[in-house]
């Protein structure tokens, strides 16, 4: 199993981020970068090279989706793994997702507390079967 | 979880309930001006509270935001579902709700 280190996070509403920031530094050793939006996420992956990436779904500019096929689109990027962050009321939407690459989704609102254990058995799962 | 971060979040709850008090003038404003046309402006700000307010450990908002983003979305998706003195009626009971949040506190804390 790869391991995790790096994760890139696409999320336009400025306290969670600055939430998931903290907990990610105080309960972790994942290194995090946070863009507002995915056309910046975009920007800035194939530098960043992360390990793995969070998407928001609903979010200006760019929302997760689009960003996820476009993610796909690209050869470097197509790879990396995906876990969106969504809202309850848009989970049955984000399903669908899961059956072309995303790894998981984690549902809003999320225990901070709970998150790095919530992300690193979604990226646990994701290399059982290989 | 050690203390420093739990100050920390505790901090920013308490800032972002400050930040609830500044949104209330923003939904009285709209529920001055009511219209199909406004309900996109609604959902964005309800689907924001929705999350960020359970992230904080603010459940009763939170679940309010999330039953109201489902009713707001279900109309979205059918206009001919819109009536708007019901949901004139939702957003003032919402506007009530974020008040109890912010001049009563959380009940929680």
């Amino acid at each position: 199993m790869k391991d995790l280190k790096r994760i890139l996070y696409a999320e336009d509403e400025p306290d969670v981020q600055t939430v998931v920031e903290i907990i990610i530094q105080s309960m972790s050793d994942y290194e995090i970068k946070i863009c507002d939006n995915g056309k910046l996420l975009l920007d800035c992956v194939e530098d960043y090279e992360p390990d793995l990436i969070l998407l928001d779904v609903m979010m200006p500019e760019m929302d997760g989706p689009t960003t996820f096929k476009n993610l796909q689109l690209n050869e470097k990027t197509k790879n990396i793994p995906v876990i969106f962050m969504t809202a309850k009321a848009q989970v049955h939407e984000v399903l669908l997702f899961q059956e072309t690459g995303v790894i998981g989704v984690i549902t809003k609102p999320f225990d901070p507390i709970v998150l790095c254990s919530d992300i690193q058995k979604i990226w646990k799962e994701s290399f059982k079967n290989e | 979880m050690n203390n420093s971060l739990q100050e920390k979040l505790l901090l920013l709850k308490r800032g972002y309930i400050k930040k609830l008090e500044t949104m209330i003038p923003e939904f009285e404003s709209l529920a001055g001006k009511i219209s199909v046309s406004t309900l996109d402006e609604i959902y964005v700000k309800v689907h924001t509270i929705s999350g960020t307010s359970g992230m904080y450990g603010l459940t009763d908002l939170s679940d309010f935001s999330t039953d109201f983003e489902l009713y707001l979305k279900e109309i979205k998706n059918d206009v001919n579902l819109y009536d708007g003195d019901v949901l004139k009626d939702k957003l003032l009971s919402y506007i009530k709700k974020i008040e109890e949040i912010v001049f009563t506190g959380d009940k929680n804390d």
